[in-house]
């Protein structure tokens, strides 16, 4: 459930900084949008934490899971915190990095549990 | 000529009116995560609220009664305050998802806290609801709320393939990884949002205000019928246009961003900007319509004078109604609440409260003591009937669908 709630945002914001880049939308869109997407990717890293893996392939599952939330919220901070000092919210190859490793996993792993 | 500019005005008024916050978030949940899968469940949406809204007009207009009078008429002052306490509760639910939706499409606007924006939402909404005209509050939101008709333009411009949306529309049942709970979950929240209460105790109290005669009714009934029907399309292609963007990204929707991220794909600024007016519009008007139908339920309920045109010096105990659920609502939303996680919960548990004031009004639509020789002819009776059998089932399984969901996670 974390991995899918995580790719959202993650899709959410690489989508939003990929349109303000086209000139499609305003900085305050995208500084909202990635302050949502912060705010769940910190839910999303908060509710792994609260699991408790049954066997080893789902410790290493899950330790996957968090690392890949982490890398999408330090690549949404990244984007928030250049967007906040006035020079942008920077290119959105992170945030789309950090998208493809979460939709890998989430394929790996199959529907929400 | 003055008729028709009527009837087109009310329809206008209708289109922009039928959508708030409710429709416009459930309608991008769903289309996001279920495609168009759920649209069925727009369209008997929209023919029940016509149903509704249709009953409640005649009996207004016929017994010069609203809603909660015929209520506590009908069914005692005990069974009625439960009812009324039930409605209110949901209404008010309404009001704070409204009022945070106002907020949350300033913060869009402007970048500024949604949370700066709450208090001066619900002062202007006081204030709108203490000095501006009944006809022109009306207008006014529902005419701006036609703004949401980017959503529309949006979904031609994204280009989608139309043969695929259709067949997504025909096809019932949970796609991908969703389940069948979370499917039958949003088509109980979906339905919900299009047949919200509050809309009739609005248009049947605002009935017995304006003090409607036997001729106004074919005006009230072509914007119903008309207006009704086409703000459900708008409703639709809110569902499409997230079906056509964010389904393919796996996006679900959560926040309001995501809502309008298809309209920036689109049309850019402008149609963000004409989005962002239309979602201010729309939550503005269903935020002085629901606040005016606690103040008018509550007050035809206790016998207090009541009214939008009665000076508050004259309704006093209904204006201060009005003030304080703006105020609660307001400090509601204040707490840290998600706005949008209210919406989500107002739209099922509007779903909840409908049987409570819906099983009243079609009794007293074929009540001649009411009704005069308008009473429900057989057609309309029938569809009653099923439309019972269908609110009553969303009623019953709403609350279990929410739990076993959590909440349509």
């Amino acid at each position: 459930m974390a991995a899918h709630e995580g790719l959202s945002a993650t899709a959410t914001a690489r989508q939003l900084v990929d349109q303000f880049h086209r000139g499609r939308t305003t900085g305050a869109t995208t500084e909202v949008a990635l302050e949502t997407a912060a705010t769940e990717l910190s839910a999303a890293l908060s509710a792994t934490a609260t699991v408790t893996p049954g066997s080893g392939a789902e410790a290493d599952d899950l330790s996957e899971v968090r690392a890949a939330l982490d890398d999408a919220a330090d690549a949404v901070a990244r984007a928030r915190s250049g967007l906040s000092s006035g020079q942008g919210p920077g290119s959105a190859s992170d945030l789309a990095s950090a998208e493809a490793a979460l939709r890998d996993l989430v394929g790996e792993l199959g529907p929400p549990r | 000529m003055k008729k028709y500019l009527a009837v087109a005005l009310g329809i206008l008024t209708a289109i922009g009116g039928f959508v708030d916050i409710g429709d416009l978030v459930t309608n991008a949940v769903v289309g996001s995560r279920f495609g168009m899968s759920l649209a069925w469940v727009v369209v008997v949406g929209v023919i029940g609220i016509c149903l509704f809204a249709h009953m409640s007009a005649k009996v207004a207009v016929m017994s010069g009664a609203a809603t909660f009078e015929i209520i506590r008429e009908r069914l005692g002052p005990r069974i009625g305050v439960m009812n009324l306490l039930a409605s209110m509760v949901m209404t008010l639910m309404t009001l704070t998802a409204e009022i945070g939706g106002i907020a949350l499409a300033l913060q869009l606007a402007s970048g500024v806290s949604e949370f700066l924006w709450i208090p001066l939402a619900a002062l202007a909404v006081w204030f709108v609801l203490w000095r501006v005209k009944f006809q022109v509050l009306e207008n006014v939101a529902g005419l701006f709320g036609l703004s949401l008709i980017v959503f529309a333009v949006a979904l031609f411009l994204l280009g989608p393939d139309w043969g695929d949306l259709a067949e997504q529309a025909v096809q019932f049942g949970p796609r991908g990884e969703e389940t069948s709970l979370t499917y039958w979950y949003y088509a109980v929240a979906l339905f919900g949002a299009a047949m919200t209460p509050y809309e009739v105790f609005f248009f049947s109290s605002g009935a017995v205000e304006e003090k409607w005669t036997r001729r106004d009714m074919g005006v009230a009934r072509g914007n119903v019928l008309i207006g009704f029907p086409l703000g459900g399309l708008l409703s639709l292609a809110i569902a499409a246009c997230a079906a056509t963007f964010l389904l393919p990204q796996a996006i679900a929707v959560t926040s309001l961003p995501q809502v309008v991220a298809p309209v920036i794909e689109a049309g850019g600024q402008i149609a963000l900007a004409v989005a962002i007016l239309g979602i201010v519009a729309a939550t503005v008007g269903a935020s002085l319509e629901t606040a005016l139908s606690i103040g008018y339920s509550i007050s035809q309920f206790m016998g207090w004078s009541w009214g939008k045109s009665h000076r508050p010096t004259d309704a006093a105990r209904f204006h201060l109604t009005l003030i304080v659920c703006v105020v609660v609502a307001t400090l509601v939303l204040l707490t840290g609440v998600d706005p949008i996680m209210v919406t989500e919960f107002s739209v099922v548990f509007s779903a909840v409260a409908l049987p409570l004031t819906y099983l009243p009004i079609l009794i007293v639509a074929n009540d001649p003591q009411y009704v005069g020789d308008e009473t429900n002819g057989r057609l309309v009776n029938g569809l009653a009937l099923v439309y019972l059998v269908i609110i009553c089932a969303a009623a019953i399984a709403a609350i279990p669908l929410l739990v076993l969901t959590g909440v349509g996670s």
